[in-house]
């Protein structure tokens, strides 16, 4: 039974595994994929608002867009917001968690205190008011994370680091002269390196919620991009009519999303098995 | 006195952090020249009226010298007049809290209520068929973003099903009373059609929000209790006669309740963030709806305003919990 | 002497990684009536798997085999209700390795152990008062200064050697007719190892409890123990009245394991050739034959029966000789 139970939570990692590569290989080829590619710019007035059909697969939108073709090309920009801004923020925030993390004193204290600010209040208003003050671009949006963003890994990076100079063989190594950068690069950042990529992958989920919400409330690139969280904003004007126009984005986000999560739950698994059973479900925590 | 210490060397940063804070949203607002006084005076206004206005409104300072101003009237507990409604912020602020506040609460007692049991629950009967329905509902709770399930929910139970309202917090005019939050002010009034109605108003905003809440307090109490049942006074405990049920709801829960209290602070965190949302999709008149407007509007007093609100908030929060776990676990005493 | 426990030829396995761990071999012991007796091997000799089994606390994944495993006469080992109901009527106190893991840190010890008497038959009826003045009087009988003071306190506020006095009281409080104390000393130090020891076997002897006292310490079985089981991974080897065991073991690993105690003058102890078998692959027959200078061709094959008398069994083909033929 026990059995059964940890080769199905393998085959749920598996599943969510396969879910991205779809959708990642769908965004790629989306103009090859996409019935009617056109239709991410130009409007077919006499064709707005029909339900799924055979040629529609999910129903056209208020412009008579093709709603499948739409989703393939939101996901190319989901996608690439999500992969840029947790990169950007990873860049920022691991290092300077190192550097907190391996000198706790007063240059450490100093940068943690300043990812508290961050901290002190949730990550989409921030990211909010910068998307806001810059203007609906994408670029913008993904700037707007970044900037949000850092601090959390920061503080992470920060408390593993600190635990991690407990660990023998780093004093050994400190004691032995090898300079600290080598000392953080070699020997901490392997250490670490499980939860990060743990973390990375929950982030990214959590990174694609907060991008569609920047979205939905008209923060994200301008129409007639098919940003999801755009596309769910513009479909509320046709409930409950359109229910479909509405529902096929949701879908999109949610299905991507869970992907992540699960691949996230699967690597703590499988890469971290002092965390199996104890802090199994440690996913998205801030600290 | 452990625990005095605690709060005092907490409290030594909250200042510095709120400046810190002020700094932040200040410069973040600032980031692209733009004119308030220009919009203020509208379209009709001369040069001359919205320099004059911009000098009123101290805008020809330089930007060190509206920051400092602005602290010290924040310090002064002024912050300022929001640029659209031409009303203080504080204030309008302040007659927004409770209606967020009741939302907020009524999520966190049903995310608790809900999810302390089933963590629970799915910790005992690890993998068996409820333990995966469960994980596949949480898993969902976490994925599944907010202003879209709020929609759904509109969708089924307003517009379909007919049974709650789609948007707003009452019918009418809300019930008097001191504390502003509807569902008591109606019951000390003993106004019952009026507390139906707040309750039917609350109940998709209040699920909507509930939902990833309740998805993490699971994940984490199912952890906690799990990793506790390893331990191995519950052996102990069953070698002497003390009856399982006992063991698990009694000493278990307690230690796995402990682990899941300092992730109340990052649930807390996330109820504020979907308030924003949630409460822009139900038209919700909360301090939610407030910044995003005002965010649309670049009404950068009442943007700072809110953040400085929200931030204190949740410092508050977390001191509260690093309290609670000193008092719930006596090795920190 | 009435018997009290009866173990036989039970066996117990364990999944592991490698394959399955045959923890226990065809196990024999027996506990009589008011006994203290010491069950003693090397860590890993199943020592604490057995008394985990008496105690009705293996892990679930645990398979469980063999002829019997009785409390005054009744055997459990069909499991579900029969068991249940017997062990109900059968109260054990259980001492265990660390008494600060056994208790959690978050109540009072005082409450923990108003939890064990709530639930033992002895006291179900019990008012509050009056429960809490039999656990100051426990308290005051495994002589613990100011019972009521302890009571309040949290574990992590009590010192290792009180912590085991309260388990001590905590286990007695049941009423038990046995009491497993799973090596309850090797967590302590030296000095309060002895306190320890000597008043667990007064209180046994007060109270007309028996007592399974698993060590890797002979010192401490000669101390404190009337009769000596010795394991040998997972298989027993001897069992004899102290006295007996000491002046003359008979199994040839019981006496190398003799041999090896450190002794004052005598140099050097000399330790035993070889290693321990694994558990998943361990040699048939007697276990201990690849290691024994005594092993016959028969201890490969064939795991030998018990022989000898009441007073000293051992199960070996070729045992070292008994007492006047030395």
């Amino acid at each position: 039974m026990k059995l059964l139970g940890r080769i199905a939570r393998d085959r749920v990692a598996l599943a969510g595994l396969i879910v991205l590569a779809v959708i990642v290989l769908a965004a790629i080829f989306a103009p090859v994929l996409a019935p009617y590619p056109l239709d991410v710019n130009t409007y077919h007035t006499a064709q707005r608002l029909l339900p799924p059909s055979a040629a529609h697969w999910f129903g056209t939108d208020q412009m008579g867009g093709d709603i499948f073709s739409r989703l393939l090309f939101g996901a190319r920009i989901t996608l690439i917001t999500a992969v840029i801004a947790v990169a950007v923020s990873v860049a920022i925030g691991v290092p300077i968690g190192l550097v907190g993390g391996y000198w706790p004193g007063f240059a450490g204290d100093g940068l943690m205190r300043v990812s508290d600010v961050f901290l002190a209040v949730p990550q989409i208003v921030l990211a909010m008011a910068i998307a806001a003050t810059l203007g609906p671009q994408i670029q913008n949006v993904i700037l707007a994370l970044s900037l949000t963003y850092w601090p959390f890994w920061a503080r992470l990076v920060y408390a593993e680091t600190r635990n991690a100079k407990n660990e023998i063989y780093v004093e050994a190594a400190v004691a032995l002269g090898v300079p600290p950068w080598r000392v953080m690069v070699l020997h901490i950042l392997p250490a670490i390196a499980p939860s990060l990529i743990i973390r990375t992958s929950i982030g990214l989920g959590g990174t694609i919620l907060v991008a569609s919400a920047l979205g939905f409330l008209g923060l994200g690139p301008p129409p007639p991009s098919p940003e999801w969280g755009r596309m769910i904003a513009d479909a509320r004007a046709f409930l409950p009519g359109a229910w479909w126009d509405a529902a096929a984005p949701g879908i999109a986000i949610l299905v991507l999303v869970m992907a992540f999560n699960l691949i996230g739950d699967g690597l703590r698994d499988v890469l971290d098995p002092k965390l199996r059973g104890q802090a199994a479900a440690k996913g998205g925590a801030v600290d | 006195m452990r625990l005095l210490g605690l709060i005092a060397r907490r409290l030594v940063w909250v200042p510095a952090t709120l400046i810190g804070l002020v700094v932040l949203v200040f410069v973040i607002s600032h980031l692209v020249p733009s004119d308030p006084a220009r919009i203020l005076a509208g379209e009709n206004a001369t040069t001359a009226q919205v320099a004059a206005l911009r000098h009123k409104m101290g805008l020809d300072q330089p930007l060190p010298v509206q920051l400092l101003r602005y602290v010290i009237d924040v310090a002064r507990g002024n912050m300022g007049v929001s640029l659209y409604t031409q009303t203080p912020v504080a204030g309008e602020i302040w007659r927004r809290l409770p209606a967020t506040m009741e939302l907020a609460f009524y999520a966190m007692l049903l995310a608790v209520l809900l999810g302390v049991p089933l963590g629970v629950v799915a910790a005992l009967r690890r993998n068996s068929w409820f333990d995966h329905v469960l994980r596949v509902v949480t898993v969902s709770g976490l994925a599944i973003a907010a202003f879209w399930f709020a929609i759904l929910l509109q969708l089924l139970f307003s517009m379909w099903l007919n049974l709650t309202p789609v948007q707003g917090r009452i019918s009418d005019f809300g019930p008097s009373g001191v504390t502003g939050f509807y569902t008591i002010d109606a019951a000390i009034s003993g106004n019952w059609s009026t507390e139906l109605d707040v309750l039917r108003h609350l109940a998709l905003p209040v699920i909507t929000l509930a939902f990833p809440a309740m998805a993490t307090i699971v994940r984490f109490t199912r952890a906690g209790v799990i990793g506790t049942l390893g331990s191995f006074f519950v052996d102990y405990q069953r070698a002497m006669g003390v009856p399982w049920r006992v063991t698990v709801w009694r000493y278990v829960l307690r230690s796995a309740l402990t682990g899941t209290l300092t992730q109340i602070g990052l649930v807390f965190g996330n109820l504020l963030a979907g308030a924003v949302v949630v409460e822009a999709v139900f038209d919700w008149p909360g301090l939610g709806q407030f910044a995003v407007n005002s965010i649309l509007q670049s009404d950068y007093n009442a943007i700072l305003g809110f953040t400085i609100y929200v931030g204190v908030m949740f410092i508050v929060v977390n001191l509260l919990i690093d309290v609670g776990q000193v008092l719930l676990d006596p090795r920190g005493r | 002497m009435t018997e009290l426990v009866r173990v036989r030829d039970v066996s117990v396995d364990f999944p592991s990684p490698g394959g399955t761990a045959k923890v226990l071999d065809r196990v024999n012991l027996a506990i009589g009536e008011g006994e203290i007796v010491g069950l003693v091997g090397e860590s890993g000799c199943g020592k604490t798997t057995l008394a985990r089994l008496i105690l009705g606390v293996l892990p679930k994944e645990a398979a469980v085999r063999g002829e019997a495993l009785s409390f005054a006469g009744r055997n459990v080992l069909g499991g579900g209700a029969e068991e249940a109901r017997v062990r109900g009527a059968f109260p054990i106190g259980f001492v265990p390795q660390e008494p600060r893991a056994a208790l959690s840190p978050l109540f009072p010890i005082g409450a923990q152990a108003r939890e064990i008497l709530r639930w033992s038959l002895a006291a179900r009826r019990l008012r509050g008062g009056e429960a809490r003045r039999r656990i100051a009087e426990m308290f005051a009988r495994v002589q613990l200064p100011d019972p009521h003071a302890i009571m309040r306190r949290y574990p992590h506020e009590v010192s290792g050697g009180q912590l085991q006095r309260v388990l001590i009281a905590m286990a007695l409080l049941r009423e038990p007719r046995l009491v497993v104390a799973d090596e309850p000393t090797t967590a302590l130090d030296v000095t309060i190892q002895a306190q320890i020891l000597t008043l667990l076997r007064r209180l046994a002897r007060e109270q007309r409890v028996a007592v399974l006292f698993t060590t890797h310490d002979l010192g401490a079985a000669w101390e404190i123990c009337d009769r000596i089981t010795v394991m040998y991974s997972g298989q027993d080897a001897e069992s004899a009245a102290v006295e007996t065991f000491f002046a003359r073991p008979r199994h040839p690993y019981a006496g190398l394991l003799l041999g090896s105690m450190p002794q004052p003058g005598a140099g050097l102890p000399r330790s035993i050739a070889g290693a321990v078998p694994n558990l998943v692959t361990p040699p048939p027959g007697c276990r201990f034959h690849p290691r024994c200078p005594r092993a016959l061709p028969a201890c490969g094959t064939q795991r030998p029966p018990a022989t000898g008398s009441t007073t000293q069994s051992v199960r070996c083909h070729n045992p070292l000789p008994e007492r006047d033929a030395a």
